[in-house]
């Protein structure tokens, strides 16, 4: 919290900060419930507040600050196939700067530099700050940005970026570290290293924006990015840890297109009042590359299995967007189908005996939100989301890779 | 999920399927000096106070001389001296505007704004939420400046341009020209950092940084995939780890390590065999099988078993200890059984230790099976037990042909039973701590010297539910391979201490296959 304070405080004490100053933001609230197959969570809170100011020097530079406060008391859905009905709270804050220098001919350099730090209460015996997976995670990059047009009628923005991240989490480390301590009443210790989650991750971002005519967008992204645990160290056949740390390449290519269609004021003899609708969808396909392994230990098992963390995974999401422009109350439904097949992990029985099919996980979910605006800012909001999960394996014993979930919010959002 | 896409599909159709409904835009005129206004083909009315426009009319302001158009949804259109301007046509389905001659200034932000499109005699302007300038002049060259936002320009030799934030274009009776940035040192250029940009910049950055963070995200879902972490039945987290560890050629040692706030608990499971076992451990499973009933004599066996746990104080070891296999005739099983090959002797020990413990180490319980020894051609178990004055004691002895069916059915032939004896019985009480019908069972020992031993074990779901046995809708036995056993120690030597671990439900099956009196064995 102290770097936050103190990045802060440098950024307002600055010569003439409150002379040009723009603010945006946006806050939402709300309340709801989540259930995991057939239990319910308690009524429980989300906020998100998202704010940020910029000051521009001339054309040619500027800067803003950039902050993020999210409060959760719901298990987020992807983090449900994890636990369950698992109790959790997490609190998520974030700040960044980023400054912009535009050259002419439509090029620009943002370097920018940013913080970020997630809480995690999950348990009843876990406090604020001394949450297992609470981490604190530094990150900085730089973007080179070209806007120019593709032939006469279409311009077109595209941008290389570097990002370099450090997590660190404050209190991870693995137990054999720990038990190290104990010495001889041990035996042999086993050494998978002991801050086993830290990473940095060194990425490169290609990212493609056009605006077409119609009133449809396109853009085009690919990102690459290599991860090294700092120490974790590689599992081999024989289960025994090596002194080679764990390396990852994770690579996502993503593509999204909307459109804006023509308005309709009814639907057969009833009149809506002007609907604006704006389909989209998004597709994605991404890839992990792991050089690490897993080894099974029940004793009834004891499998090697190499490349245990490696997958492909494909998403393909549709969406509406529908607004009405008397009332502006607006209506978003987007349907998610995801598909990954892991390279290396295999299926396993209700026992947990192994087959010899890859593991493979199906899911769906449908995400819908009204928003009815109230007076100026204000808008009164709905959220509902429903997910399903299968997958060709039967042993959930610490993993469910099976479930429906859903949950539901309603709250006011407020914009400035 | 068929039902969904469904009414995806169906809200698409509707959507294509609608129909418009005429309605009109509010459109006001607030005039600055000399303003005129006129009807279609009518005659030229100066304006002096605000007034409402309706399509077919048309504004021209004179020098020196303004006009601000106000739209119902708050954009605002300024129009120069000099200039002519029309509303052509405005219902709810579009509104469509004209620039003849002279400049305009817009402001569109509102839901109106990207259903209005302003013509000027050479180019078509559609609105995509705005900021911009129109300029006509007399010969017929038109210009547009977007300072924000998008229009969208269309030509009157059909060709359409898409035109954004600090763009300029002029579009001439010959065509549009390909729209140009303007330069930083232009006073239509805009600051660097205003509110869109920022907007855009931060919506970029999350998605970049979304990629790490759903990667970071991953680790954590691991974590709960290898069984890393998980809730005990007291809802506190256990993170546990487990590690294979080969001591020797023909030993593996299994390492659970368990944590929980404010205290550790660890423990191992060592199995050593007659010879070296494979690299590829999964074989080990089929050597333990054929060390217990094999109709060959087995190439490898086990010889040596030890279970411990421990809260790093205190500690409860069993071990077992295995003599060669040897071919024993056990017919009295059944004429199909045969000879198979048996561990000629098993010794098996249940070991205390701690500041608690009488002596340190102690020896509380310790079963063993022997073949030909003391009895030849019998299979003889002994159990022992500590007893009045802490001092391990036979308790019960038998001894069984195992190829003489009248003593397999008697289960063997009883030489020492000490049972009722107050100076060395034991006292079992068992109870379901969750109640009946919860998978908590507990099991509470108490010796002839009053040392007391209680062992508690949960079928815990990783969520930290206790698995239910009265619930029709847990999918009943089924899914108890997916709960977690965890198993609480109790004893009164432990000083009020005891040892809680989880462990895979697979390190007591095999503990309890070497534990197995011969009797209890099916071929």
């Amino acid at each position: 919290m102290r770097q936050f304070a103190l990045l802060l405080l440098l950024l307002l004490l600055a010569p003439d900060a409150r002379a040009t100053w723009s603010f945006l933001g946006d806050a939402n609230l709300f309340l709801g419930q989540y259930y995991f197959d057939r239990s319910a969570g308690s009524l429980n809170g989300f906020t998100d507040l998202n704010f940020q100011q910029s000051k521009s020097f001339s054309p040619s530079s500027g800067f803003f600050i950039s902050e993020r406060s999210i409060y959760s008391g719901f298990k987020q859905v992807n983090e449900l196939a994890g636990g369950g009905t698992l109790f959790q709270q997490s609190l998520d804050n974030s700040i960044g700067v980023k400054y912009i220098h535009r050259f002419e001919g439509g090029y620009s350099l943002k370097p920018r530099i940013g913080v970020r730090n997630q809480l995690f209460r999950e348990t009843v015996d876990e406090d604020w700050t001394k949450g297992l997976y609470d981490f604190w995670r530094y990150e900085t990059g730089i973007t080179w940005e070209r806007k120019t047009r593709l032939g006469l009628s279409i311009p077109w923005t595209y941008q290389l970026s570097y990002d370099a991240y450090y997590t660190n989490y404050t209190h991870f480390k693995s137990l054999a570290a720990q038990a190290a301590q104990l010495g001889a009443a041990l035996g042999v210790a086993p050494n998978p290293g002991k801050k086993t989650l830290d990473t940095v991750t060194n990425q490169i971002t290609y990212r493609s924006d056009f605006d077409l005519p119609g009133f449809t967008t396109l853009y085009g992204m690919y990102s690459l990015a290599w991860v090294t645990f700092v120490d974790q160290n590689i599992v081999n056949r024989q289960g025994q840890y090596l002194d080679s740390k764990r390396a990852d390449t994770f690579q996502t290519l993503a593509m999204g297109v909307s459109k804006r269609l023509s308005d309709f004021n009814g639907i057969w003899r009833w009149d809506l009042g002007g609907i604006r609708p704006v389909p989209s969808l998004g597709v994605s396909v991404s890839n992990l590359d792991s050089n690490q392994n897993n080894f099974d230990t029940d004793p009834t098992r004891l499998k090697y299995i190499g490349g245990f963390f490696n997958y492909w995974e494909t998403h393909f999401t549709p969406g509406i967007d529908l607004t009405s422009l008397k009332t502006q109350f607006n209506l978003r439904m987007v349907y998610d189908l995801g598909y990954r097949t892991f390279s290396g992990r295999l299926s396993q029985e209700a026992s947990g005996a192994y087959r010899s099919d890859k593991l493979y996980q199906l899911t769906h979910s449908v995400f819908i939100e009204a928003t009815y605006p109230i007076w100026g800012g204000l808008a009164f909001k709905l959220r509902g989301l429903w997910a399903d999960s299968n997958a060709n394996t039967d042993f959930e014993r610490t993993y469910r890779y099976n479930f429906v979930s859903y949950n539901y919010f309603a709250g006011v959002a407020w914009r400035i | 999920m068929e039902n969904i896409i469904r009414a995806v599909v169906l809200s698409v159709v509707l959507v294509s399927s609608a129909r418009a409904i005429p309605a009109p835009v509010q459109i006001q005129l607030v005039p600055q000096g000399q303003v005129e206004i006129r009807g279609a083909g009518g005659e030229w009315t100066r304006v002096s106070g605000r007034i409402n426009l309706e399509p077919g009319q048309e504004v021209r302001t004179k020098d020196a001389s303004a006009a601000l158009i106000t739209f119902s949804d708050g954009s605002k259109l300024a129009l120069s001296p000099n200039a002519q301007f029309a509303v052509e046509k405005s219902d709810r389905q579009e509104t469509t505007l004209k620039l003849g001659l002279g400049k305009l200034r817009a402001f569109f932000a509102g839901y109106m704004s990207s259903r209005l499109s302003v013509r000027t005699p050479t180019a078509v302007a559609a609105v995509r939420g705005t900021e911009f300038e129109l300029s006509a002049d007399s010969q017929g060259q038109s210009e547009v400046n977007v300072r924000e936002g998008h229009l969208e320009v269309s030509d009157n030799q059909g060709r359409q341009a898409v035109v954004t934030s600090e763009e300029t274009l002029r579009v001439t009776e010959r065509g549009m020209e390909r729209p140009q940035l303007v330069s930083l040192t232009d006073e239509r250029a805009q600051q660097a950092a205003r509110p869109l940009v920022v907007m855009a910049e931060t919506g970029k950055d999350q998605t970049r940084t979304m990629v790490e963070e759903l990667r970071n995200r991953e680790l954590k879902a691991n974590e709960a995939q290898l069984g890393k972490n998980i809730i005990d039945a007291f809802g506190r987290r256990v993170r546990l780890e487990e590690y294979l560890l080969r001591p020797a050629p023909n030993q593996f040692k299994l390492l659970f390590l368990s944590f929980r706030e404010n205290r550790f608990d660890w423990g191992h499971l060592i199995e050593t065999f007659k010879n070296p076992i494979p690299n590829d451990l999964s074989q080990l499973s089929s050597i333990f099988a054929g060390s217990f009933f094999s109709k060959t004599a087995p190439s490898n066996w086990i010889t040596y078993m030890e279970f411990f746990a421990t809260n790093t104080v205190d500690s409860i070891k069993e071990t077992i200890t295995f003599g060669d296999p040897t071919a024993i005739d056990f017919s009295g099983f059944g004429p199909s059984v045969g000879t198979r090959y048996y561990p000629a002797t098993m010794d098996y020990k249940q070991i205390f230790s701690g500041p608690g413990v009488p002596g340190g180490t102690r020896t509380q319980f310790r079963l063993q099976h022997s073949w030909n020894n003391p009895n030849p051609g019998r299979i003889t178990w002994q159990q022992d037990v500590v007893n009045n004055l802490g001092v391990l004691t036979p308790i019960f002895q038998a001894a069984m042909n195992p190829a003489n069916a009248a003593e397999v059915a008697a289960d063997g032939i009883e030489t020492i039973n000490l049972y009722g004896n107050p100076t060395i019985d034991f006292n079992t009480v068992t109870s379901f701590p969750s109640g009946k019908g919860k998978a908590d069972f507990m099991s509470k020992t108490t010796y002839a010297d009053n040392s007391w031993v209680s062992t508690r074990k949960i079928l815990v779901s990783n969520e930290g539910n206790i698995f239910d046995f009265a619930n029709p809708n847990a999918d009943a036995f089924t899914k108890v391979g997916n709960y977690n056993v965890e198993i609480v120690v109790g004893s009164s030597m432990f000083q009020g201490r005891d040892i809680d671990v989880i462990i895979a439900p697979e390190i007591l099956s095999q503990k309890k296959t070497g534990t197995t009196q011969p009797d209890a064995f099916s071929p």
